[in-house]
């Protein structure tokens, strides 16, 4: 009876071990489906999947959002797509915008996608050099986000500290609004890149930091109470834009950082600038013009459908894909050509802007279209953000600034939660 | 012959689950845990070294041990009082011991729900503070917190090994209390001559289900504090979480390795405690 019952265990265990090796391409996706996902929903994806769809009408493609609302959290989500990396039951191509890409880098979960860049022609070379990992490309971008220091014209703001921009405010009676997003570029301005590369905050700093917001907060336009509320989930902090640029120029706010997404807000700068209704210049860490690569896409080492995953992206960064996808989502591409064009060929303009009523934008002179291409084309700064990092830290700040806890026990607490991050 | 035929027919299901669904992945973890990178080229104990170096794993090891050592001698003690309380009345027994059960079957996600009431910045307990003039306490972001993983684990436990220990009362016979009475032994004398060494047989099952479920509390802390709640309640789960969603496996299959080791030796130490003591287990 023993000899039986332990032959019986070992074969339920060769079996389930047999099952466990199986052929893991057998489990699922045709040959014409592929699967897209997205930490965070971007519009810009979904309207340049909807490019390549368009080209491709017999494939079937899935987007997925990991964080589709505020309940789930970036660490849950993270989670539930590494467990379906593991089980090769993952997407094909991940959108790695707010994703540590280190660790699906150096775990083996992304595609080397350096051949993709090698046959793309007019890809700025700037991007495609930031792109790199040890020398290999893993994750490309499809657009870019430029950061803006804006201010009134002749106003003297000085963007190099929060501290001395509050105080720069200040001495101007002037006011700041929009504050989550504002602190959001603090965050990735100053804050993150020095993390990033020290690995490490003082206390300090940190303690700076918080106190800098605070004060910020207090000089947001408008006396409502609501409005000097922190709220920093992850919605909140996206790199998007929103109105600081029409706000400075009609005086509404003395100055900002502001994301600058697509080609036109770009143009509104420009031409407001030209003008001479505001100054601006773009963010710089270290003597490089940072920007934020947009909508970076890398297929999963797991993909069932490596190859259509690969045409997709070499058609997205393509010429002819740039081109689909900035006159469909107007974002500011990574393909020289294109770039050049859409700058040369956008006319004159009006938009309405809210109370301010009517304004027409001017073309971009071609100072302005050198300007850009060179910061693509040239050193810059690609700013990357980890989204836990950036969790850790604006969650001290929120729980300091809503007055739940004081300045000294959230730096205390958000360093020694930086300490273990960096040390796990 | 029969009996052994029958024992084995109704472990044999069972036995194979485990098999599947827990010894074979432990023992991929075991593998995983001497090899570093996806081809699994194998590096010795470096996984370990680099775990042991770790000042997270520190920190971890350090707030889980220090959990089990003041969780477990508090709820076996507790539980125990209560216990023989009910023991020796059992008129009241019944209903002292729902009253201890219903924790049992309250859903983690409404216990996270309660204690979000109770201990946010702005719940009840700050709300109170505040009405008598009190400075409100930040009770999930300071050294508050600890103690509050350590009562909610009471609490959901105490119904549990309350059932236990009174299992093991009911061995005593009742005969051998009454005879002490008569003979004039006091209620301490009872207790510590009778009814203590009576459920030493017990114990050792109390306290390794005990120490089992305290890692359970991990739950509750993540579902309130998230991946980086205050570093007093910063557990070995909390941990082997950040690394999984780092995807830090080789790390990981280390410390479940280190930490199972930990865990069987522990179990074994105790059981040789009991046996030196004289118990059958």
């Amino acid at each position: 009876m023993k000899k039986i019952f332990a032959l019986f265990l070992m074969m339920v265990l060769v079996l389930s071990g047999s099952g466990c090796a199986g052929d893991s391409s057998k489990i699922k996706g045709g040959e014409n489906e592929l699967s897209i996902y997205m930490l965070n929903d971007s519009q810009t994806v979904r309207k340049a999947i909807a490019c390549y769809a368009a080209t491709k009408p017999d494939m079937k493609i899935n987007i997925e959002v990991g964080v589709p609302d505020y309940d789930t959290t970036v660490s849950d989500a993270l989670k539930k797509l590494n467990t379906r990396l593991l089980s090769e039951n993952g997407p094909d191509i991940i959108v790695m915008d707010d994703i540590k890409a280190e660790s699906y880098i150096e775990s083996g979960q992304l595609l080397e996608l350096s051949n993709i860049v090698d046959t793309t022609e007019n890809l700025a070379s700037g991007v495609a050099e930031n792109a790199k990992y040890d020398g290999k490309v893993y994750t490309l971008p499809l657009s870019v986000t430029l950061i803006a220091n804006i201010s009134q014209t002749g106003a003297s703001i000085d963007f190099s500290s929060l501290g001395k921009f509050n105080e720069s405010i200040k001495a101007g009676n002037a006011v700041v609004g929009s504050f989550d997003r504002q602190a959001a570029l603090w965050y990735r301005t100053r804050i993150e890149p020095k993390l990033l590369h020290e690995n490490e905050i003082t206390e300090k700093e940190l303690k700076t930091f918080y106190q800098d917001l605070y004060d910020h907060m207090g000089m947001i336009f408008g006396d409502d109470e609501e409005s000097r509320f922190a709220s920093f989930q992850q919605i909140n902090l996206k790199a998007l834009a929103g109105l600081s640029v029409p706000y400075v120029f009609f005086g509404k706010i003395g100055a900002a950082k502001e994301y600058i997404d697509t080609l036109s807000y770009l143009q509104m700068l420009c031409s407001m600038k030209e003008e001479k209704g505001l100054d601006f210049n773009f963010c710089q860490w270290q003597g490089e013009t940072m920007y934020i690569p947009m909508n970076s896409m890398a297929i999963s080492a797991k993909s069932h459908n490596r190859e259509e995953a690969a045409a997709l992206i070499k058609y997205l960064i393509s010429e002819e894909g740039q081109q689909q996808i900035t006159e469909s989502t107007d974002c500011i591409p990574v393909n020289n050509k294109v770039l050049r064009s859409a700058m040369e060929n956008a006319g004159k303009s009006e938009h309405v802007i809210g109370e301010a009523g009517p304004y027409v934008i001017n073309p971009f002179t071609k100072g302005d279209i050198d300007q850009i291409f060179n910061l693509l084309n040239e050193n810059s700064y690609s700013v990357t953000t980890d989204g836990i990092l950036m969790e850790i830290i604006m969650q001290g700040a929120q729980d300091y600034l809503n007055g739940d806890i004081s300045l000294d026990a959230a730096t205390a607490q958000t360093l020694k939660k930086v300490g273990i991050y960096f040390a796990e | 012959m029969r009996n052994n035929r029958s024992g084995y027919l109704f472990i044999l299901l069972s036995l194979a689950g485990v098999s599947v669904f827990l010894m074979l992945p432990y023992l991929d973890i075991l593998l995983k845990s001497f090899s570093t990178g996806n081809e699994g080229v194998s590096i010795g104990l470096d996984n370990f070294k680099q775990i042991l170096q770790n000042e997270a794993f520190r920190i971890a090891t350090k707030n889980t041990v220090r959990f089990i050592a003041v969780c477990i001698p508090l709820l076996l003690i507790l539980s125990l009082a209560i216990s023989i309380y009910i023991y020796e009345n059992p008129k009241l027994g019944s209903m002292v011991k729902t009253s201890f059960l219903i924790p049992m079957a309250i859903p983690v996600t409404s216990v996270v729900l309660m204690w979000r009431f109770l201990f946010d910045d702005n719940g009840i307990l700050n709300g109170i503070l505040c009405s008598l003039g009190f400075n409100t306490v930040s009770w999930m972001n300071g050294s508050a917190a600890f103690w509050i993983l350590v009562g909610s684990y009471i609490w959901k436990n105490l119904g549990y090994n309350i059932i236990l220990w009174l299992a093991a009362l009911a061995t005593i016979d009742p005969q051998v209390q009454s005879a002490a009475k008569l003979d004039g032994a006091s209620g301490f004398q009872r207790l510590f001559r009778i009814t203590l060494p009576s459920v030493k047989n017990g114990t050792f099952i109390v306290v390794v289900l005990a120490i089992l479920n305290s890692f359970k509390v991990f739950r509750e802390a993540y579902l309130v504090a998230g991946d980086y709640p205050h570093d007093s309640i910063y557990l070995t789960q909390h941990l082997f979480n950040n690394w999984f969603r780092e995807l830090e496996l080789n790390k990981l299959a280390a410390g479940a390795v280190l930490d199972s080791v930990i865990l069987i030796i522990l179990i074994l130490v105790l059981q040789k405690c009991w046996k030196k003591g004289g118990t059958k287990l």
